[in-house]
């Protein structure tokens, strides 16, 4: 049968057995949450708040993730790889990868050689974007078109939601169509519009192209959503060369090895030269020109900072100020435990531990919603109707991305907070002369 | 009240960290407001001072959004006579400051090797002065040549063309014809607070030239608005008065709009500011209510005795609970006005510094403009302080009236 004594002391310390008579105690664990529950609806409150600062912070890193997500992998997925070798930058302008002039070169097979050489080299995509006058039946408007190998480049043809019709066959003389452009112009599904585009050799061409859908990209909106997409065999037949490219996506299996790559293939772009008419190249790691996105990523996490700040600074304040009461409350407690023999290490240990485990049931509660919140938004994601939210987020759909240093601050800094906070109370309640403390004042 | 000045005062600590608490989300929310309120002016006055005036007047077949701008070939014109009429008849009313003709339309512009859309818009610079205010120490430049024009200095770089060189103007006209007129590049178009972006794709050019390039005389695609300031919050109004003023013939061509139905992206913008602020303001004012309702519950068990004393005193419930809830407005009115007095330091050091400045365009949205300068009214403050104090108030409530509501033997009995 198990006694029914409460070990207050152990160790090297003499071990009192205090009789609790018919309370059943058998633990230092089983006191403290009996010490838990006795206030109930305080450390409930406490709990909730715990709760909810671990919650805010799992769930905030959780979006900061998914917008990094979408200025990170989703670029490196759809937009640029992680290096991309395109003509070289010379103006300030141009620094902005999603907002710059790409000049036409030719994507030979001996550049195709060199490129699968380069280590952790894991595939190329080539782009083909130029600007072009789209002539409808009642109008013709300036735009720009940009075209990819839809049989490789999935990533990029999946980035694209159709809205109404289908994606254009490779090699195709079709189009899709960004669906707002379509809804300006009346252009729709089954219409065929005429591109006019400069050649390599700079002459003007002129195609006509079925229509086949209308779109909005999911990931990078406010970027893709400028584009009318064709496939690249049709789109080189309208320029007038079988390897013209405008940019080269190179995926590489680790992105660590972006130094070494950028260090081989340079040097080979600037031995190539500029052959005929084509520009300097150079390649770029994608963050190079990512520069709008670190600014707004820096300033998400900066108003994050400051409300994490904030709701910690409060909950630090009202989780001393309660340990301090609920400790002055159990004053004649803590004495009478002392009275049997408990040592200060021990009393003190017993009070820091009611909070660690209050702390630490809250912060995994609300790691639990969050994690819960995660899964359901990951899964559907979240609508943003707002356009310019869209672009801003990076997404038509919000995803939040998996954080898990987002996870773990959400459980550590409730956690260290309580622990702190109760740490001053504990050790002064364990140092009050026994005396004093049992005084009937 | 001299009780209950007491009892709140008695435990100083407990009194301070409520203030504390209250005072912090208080500064939050009151900061808050005061931003989203700036980033909407500043949204707005860039977008007015700078581009749409208040009201713009244009043909109902043309697109809703200003800056859907048509190619030459599509577009709706407001022909000679009617456009002096409606000018006539608009700038007569009371309510109008100026009014302003233009030709808004679709073009390329370059430098002969390669070209950039642009959004070119041809005006009467004498009138356009008094439209957009913020241009009005640039546009006279547009008086200096036939041939002049200010551009974005997104195009200036973007075309390589230097101030003062010539740089290609292109476009379809509405008889079906391209053209072209180079232009000299006399200034930028640039405003000193609307968002960079919104200006990229902008050339202002001469009315009269404008026309020439495009073989029309006389017409307009659009009629540019200024209110005066007392009106400008009662833009509505003024577009009633605006129809009532046009023939019915006028009325059935042309739509009168406000600057809000044609630059929508002012909405847009706005809600992601007030969506960013509602957001960290309704974290903290949830962290500041949980933190109350823990002070209040802490400070009602501790008074037990006290609540029993009173209450075998005669002291009836609604009294007990009246007295409770008074000592929370005590504490949380002077967090709420302590937080709004740092707000007010902080936000009048902001006023004083001339605002919050945006040079990067994420500074830019976030700001509402290149200068965000914080606004507070009247309105807020009292939403605000209604908002902590009735939120407050509703969670504590039912800790008071439990307390109230135990019975007096209970409360008096020693036992713990």
């Amino acid at each position: 049968m198990v006694p029914e004594y409460i070990d207050v002391a152990h160790g090297r310390q003499r071990a009192y057995r205090v009789q609790l008579g018919g309370v059943g105690l058998n633990s230092r664990w089983k006191l403290i949450v009996r010490n838990l529950l006795r206030q109930r609806s305080r450390n409930l409150l406490l709990g909730g708040l715990m709760l909810f600062a671990s919650f805010v912070i799992i769930f905030f890193s959780q979006f900061l993730a998914g917008v990094q997500q979408n200025f990170s992998r989703n670029l490196v997925a759809v937009a640029t790889g992680n290096v991309y070798i395109a003509s070289k930058v010379t103006r300030r302008i141009d620094r902005n990868i999603m907002d710059r002039d790409y000049h036409y070169f030719r994507f030979t097979p001996s550049m195709q050689a060199t490129l699968k050489q380069l280590p952790g080299y894991a595939g190329a995509n080539v782009r083909l974007e130029f600007d072009t006058k789209v002539a409808t039946e009642i109008d013709s408007v300036p735009f720009k078109a940009m075209s990819f190998d839809v049989r490789s480049d999935s990533k990029l043809a999946a980035n694209l939601r159709l809205v109404e019709g289908r994606m254009f066959d490779s090699g195709s003389y079709e189009v899709i169509v960004p669906a707002d452009f379509a809804r300006r112009n009346l252009i729709k599904v089954g219409d065929t519009i005429r591109l006019v585009a400069r050649s390599l050799d700079k002459k003007v061409n002129l195609i006509d192209y079925r229509v086949t859908g209308l779109f909005t990209a999911i990931s990078l909106p406010a970027w893709l959503d400028a584009y009318i997409y064709l496939d690249l065999d049709v789109a080189r037949v309208l320029v007038d060369d079988p390897y013209a490219a405008t940019r080269i996506n190179v995926h590489l299996s680790d992105d660590a090895n972006v130094e070494r790559v950028l260090s081989q293939i340079n040097p080979y772009l600037v031995q190539r030269g500029h052959p005929g008419d084509e520009p300097e190249l150079e390649a770029a790691d994608w963050r190079s020109g990512a520069q709008i996105f670190a600014d707004l990523t820096d300033a998400l996490k900066l108003s994050y900072t400051i409300v994490i700040v904030i709701v910690m600074i409060m909950v630090a304040a009202s989780l001393a100020f309660t340990t301090m009461l609920n400790i002055m409350e159990r004053t004649k407690e803590i004495a009478t435990l002392a009275a049997l023999g408990a040592s200060p290490a021990t009393i003190r240990a017993l009070l820091m531990r009611e909070s660690l485990v209050l702390a630490l049931a809250a912060s995994l509660a609300g790691l639990l919603v969050a994690g819960l919140l995660y899964v359901v938004t990951v899964r559907y994601g979240i609508p943003i109707g707002n356009r310019e939210l869209s672009g801003f987020l990076g997404s038509s759909h919000f995803h939040p991305a998996f954080a898990p240093a987002g996870y773990l601050a959400g459980v550590a800094l409730p956690v260290l907070t309580a622990v702190t906070a109760s740490a001053f109370f504990a050790w002064r309640a364990s140092r009050l002369p026994i005396t004093t403390a049992l005084a009937d004042r | 009240m001299r009780l209950i000045l007491r009892n709140v005062l008695r435990h100083r600590g407990r009194f301070l960290l409520s203030v504390f608490v209250v005072g912090v989300a208080s500064l939050l929310l009151v900061f808050a407001t005061a931003q989203i309120s700036g980033v909407k002016a500043a949204l707005v006055r860039g977008m007015t001072d700078s581009l749409t005036g208040h009201l713009q007047i244009k043909p109902k077949a043309a697109a809703l959004s200003f800056f859907d701008v048509s190619t030459g070939r599509r577009l709706e014109l407001i022909e000679v006579d009617e456009l002096s009429s409606v000018l006539k008849k608009v700038r007569a009313l009371p309510a109008v400051e100026a009014a302003s003709p233009r030709m808004s339309f679709g073009a390329v512009v370059g430098n002969g090797e390669s070209s950039t859309p642009a959004m070119v818009i041809a005006v009467e610079t004498q009138q356009e002065q008094h439209v957009i205010p913020d241009m009005a120490e640039v546009l006279p430049l547009l008086d200096t040549a036939v041939q002049a024009a200010l551009v974005s200095p997104y195009l200036v770089e973007k075309s390589g063309v230097p101030l003062e060189e010539e740089i290609l103007v292109l476009t379809e006209t509405p008889s079906e014809v391209f053209n072209g007129r180079p232009y000299d590049i006399k200034g930028y178009a640039r405003s000193p607070h609307l968002i960079d972006e919104f200006m990229n794709a902008v050339v202002f050019t001469n009315l009269d030239r404008t026309r020439k390039m495009l073989y029309v005389e006389s017409v307009a695609t659009d009629i540019a608005v200024r209110v005066k300031p007392e009106y400008a919050d009662r833009l509505p109004e003024v577009v009633i008065q605006v129809r009532e003023a046009l023939s019915p013939d006028e009325r059935e061509h042309l739509a009168v709009r406000t600057y809000r139905e044609v630059a929508q992206v002012i909405d847009s913008v706005g809600s992601i500011a007030t969506g960013m602020a509602t957001v960290q303001v309704g974290v903290v004012i949830f962290v500041m209510l949980i933190v109350v309702l823990i002070l209040t519950k802490l400070g009602l068990h501790e008074r037990r005795r006290e609540i029993g004393t009173l209450m075998s005193l005669g002291m009836t419930r609604e009294r007990l609970v009246r007295m409770f809830a008074a000592e929370v407005v005590i504490k949380v009115l002077i967090g709420y006005m302590l937080g709004f007095a740092v707000a007010m330091v902080l936000l009048l050091g902001i006023r004083q510094a001339g605002g919050l400045k945006g040079e990067t365009l994420v500074e830019q949205y976030m700001n509402g403009g290149k200068v965000l300068l914080p606004v507070l009214d009247a309105y807020n403050i009292v939403l605000g302080l209604l908002l902590v104090l009735g939120v407050s108030l509703l969670t504590t409530i039912a800790s008071c009236w439990q307390a109230a509501n135990e019975d007096v033997v209970s409360l008096l009995h020693t036992k713990e």
